[in-house]
């Protein structure tokens, strides 16, 4: 173990160890509380509730909670740590950070518990599923304390790894705080092998005039469950630049929380979800101004494919007093067959004057005049769906300033699911 | 299957779309060398011609032949008319901002050099391959660097469906109103790539509605279509008579 990385991120041990008995009685008491009155309007949502019914009929006795502190870790894992030789990297197996391979920057200050007091879960909605189960259940809570004025030559990479062979259920959480003036990329890769239930926690904190440009991925093997939550607050003159993919799993429920508390904050996001097969994701996302002068741009685009759904639903707040506001909001879907489903719901909800909010949303199918286009140029009706494909995208991660192996690894995983299409 | 010289050859060509009849037992044939000027008013089918060449998912062929190099091909994919050597200059020209001009021509380039049984070109071999493409046609380089067709004016997209065409090398070039949106200077820019691209080998098929492009690109053959058929054929003084008189003596 490094021993002078410990500190640093700290791990926090005050949660008793739970059992899969306490899920089952936090799920009913979430099912109780926040799906009996649903409406049948919205069928992803209705899936939601129907999934987690399921869960509570069947099977869901065998999933194990990882509360183990000794490890078995797989040549996989260690492979694919390797794999981020380019970055730092604090890798997370099974809900656990494995110091032996953790990876960062020498001059990062200790960590110091009392500052994220006053911050832990204030970006997230305790109201929604998985952020409830993980608040009662999670063991071990990773902070990272960025110090002001920090910056890093390389990105940061939190690999979160679950690998069962057996059904198990994962709760992760981690928080970042950026100090003021800090700049640094973080990457955030959620991956894994086997079947397991995934919910994890991420909160980020941008001190004045921190910089943060990140990259989170949903990896996740097509057998698992995956439950997200990611919540960021950003002070004054700080800057989040959030690119996002989700691509794996079998369902994925992420709701994601923006804050935007100081004036001059700006936030971007710009995301790639891919689903195919009989994938399910439910997005929410939730951009709140909170502050005057913050601005933010939100690009989420959605390719389904085969029999799978995307939900999206976009809203942006603005607080009253927050003059001089600038949010703008997109959402694209693109369905490649008849029946897959996107749904894609933005909504702005503006209490101040003097502020400047534009938001759309489009679906649709391949342009057949494009692939006419490229096909009346010798170029055959596949290589052509392709291109239009990466087309649609193409725009997200021209922003991404930097080259690495988790980039490579994105567009080759999304370039084998073109394949298929 | 068809025996003649000709490189297209169209009979008694019957085509509707959804149900409306467009074309109707149309007859034309192009050898190597000669130019085809085809005009008329607006909806008389010239642009469905076109598309119905480079068979357009949309366009049903009701009855007749089209021969290619004697090879019939009513039934071929429009992906396969390219790569045989038939090019469609579009009138609208598509934009598709994610995908770069580069690569659109170096893949489409290297999917008709496949079908030829030539070897592809890797982007520095394209690159040296497409330079006096774009000299010819007065273009810049960074051209090349930008979405396809993406923000192009009008006079840079017909440029680009002439540079395409370069790159192509097609035996017949269908060129869809390459004149309209060109103001004069652009017009001569593309004229003289279309001259330059002409041989003895290859045959060109103007879709127009006016004479003044016909002033810089000679035509073998003038053809008036109303509807669906060719209802006059002749020089090019017949381009000039219409100029002068308009389509209702006819």
């Amino acid at each position: 173990m490094n021993t002078n990385i410990e500190p640093i991120i700290k791990q926090i041990k005050n949660i008793d160890p739970i059992s899969s008995s306490s899920w089952i009685d936090g799920i009913k008491l979430y099912a109780q509380q926040y799906f009996s009155d649903k409406s049948d309007q919205n069928l992803l949502a209705d899936k939601d509730a129907f999934y987690i019914n399921n869960l509570l009929k069947t099977d869901f006795l065998d999933y194990k909670i990882q509360i183990s502190d000794s490890l078995n870790i797989s040549d996989h894992f260690v492979e694919t740590v390797k794999s981020f030789n380019d970055s730092y990297i604090i890798p997370i197996y099974n809900s656990n950070i494995i110091y032996e391979f953790v990876d960062l920057p020498e001059n990062l200050t200790l960590d110091n518990s009392a500052v994220f007091k006053n911050h832990l879960g204030s970006t997230i909605s305790h109201k929604n599923f998985s952020s409830f189960l993980n608040f009662l259940v999670a063991k071990n809570l990773y902070l990272i304390n960025i110090p002001d004025d920090f910056t890093t030559d390389k990105p940061i990479v939190f690999l979160n790894y679950c690998d069962h062979s057996t059904t198990s259920i994962n709760n992760t959480r981690i928080a970042l705080l950026a100090g003021a003036n800090s700049r640094l990329t973080v990457n955030e890769v959620f991956t894994g092998t086997g079947q397991y239930i995934r919910n994890s926690i991420t909160e980020l904190f941008l001190q004045k005039n921190s910089y943060i440009d990140f990259l989170h991925i949903d990896d996740d093997s097509d057998s698992s469950h995956t439950f997200s939550n990611f919540g960021s607050s950003l002070s004054e003159r700080s800057s989040l630049n959030l690119w996002s993919s989700s691509i794996g799993g079998s369902y994925i429920n992420s709701c994601n929380f923006y804050q935007l508390i100081g004036e001059e904050s700006t936030f971007k996001n710009y995301g790639l979800n891919f689903s195919s097969h009989n994938q399910i994701y439910i997005f929410t996302s939730s951009i709140e101004h909170l502050f005057k002068s913050a601005n933010s741009e939100q690009i989420q685009k959605s390719i389904s494919d085969d029999s799978s759904k995307i939900n999206f639903s976009g809203t942006i707040f603005v607080e009253k007093e927050c003059v001089d506001t600038d949010a703008k909001q997109l959402l694209r879907g693109l369905q490649l067959s008849p029946k897959s489903k996107i749904n894609l719901s933005p909504e702005l909800q503006i209490l101040a004057d003097d502020v400047k909010c534009a938001h759309g949303a489009t679906i649709g199918q391949i342009n057949d005049d494009e692939l006419f286009y490229l096909e009346s140029r010798g170029i055959d009706k596949i290589s052509a769906k392709k291109m239009l494909l990466e087309s649609f995208f193409a725009d997200l991660f021209i922003g991404i300033n930097q080259k690495s192996a988790i980039i490579n690894n994105l567009m080759t995983k999304i370039k084998e699911k073109l394949k298929n299409v | 299957m068809s025996d003649t010289k000709a490189i297209l050859k169209i009979e008694d060509l019957t085509v509707s779309i959804q149900e409306k009849k467009i074309i109707d037992k149309l007859n034309i044939e192009v050898l190597p060398g000669q130019v085809h000027a085809i005009m008329g008013k607006n909806g008389s089918g010239k642009s469905t011609l076109g598309k119905v060449l480079s068979r357009h998912p949309d366009y049903n062929i009701d009855s007749g032949n089209i021969y290619f190099e004697n090879k019939l091909i009513n039934e071929e994919e429009p992906h396969e008319i390219a790569r045989e050597g038939i090019f469609l200059g579009f009138q609208y020209p598509i934009e598709i901002p994610g995908v770069t001009n580069s690569s659109f021509l170096r893949l489409s380039y290297n999917s008709v050099a496949k079908h030829k049984g030539l070897d592809e070109l890797d982007p520095l071999e394209f690159n040296e391959f497409i330079q006096p493409k774009l000299d010819l046609l007065k273009i810049d380089k960074s051209f090349l660097d930008r979405g396809l067709n993406s923000g192009f004016s009008g006079g840079e997209k017909k440029r680009n469906e002439i540079l395409q065409m370069a790159v192509l090398d097609p035996k017949i070039a269908v060129l869809d109103e390459t004149d309209s949106g060109l103001d004069i200077d652009a017009l001569k820019i593309v004229a003289h790539g279309i001259n330059a691209l002409k041989s003895s080998n290859n045959a060109i098929i103007l879709i127009t509605h006016y004479q003044r492009l016909l002033n810089y690109i000679e035509p073998d053959f003038v053809h008036v279509m109303s509807a669906g058929k060719i209802i006059k054929s002749g020089d090019k003084s017949l381009a000039i008579e219409l100029e002068n008189k308009g389509y209702d003596w006819l």
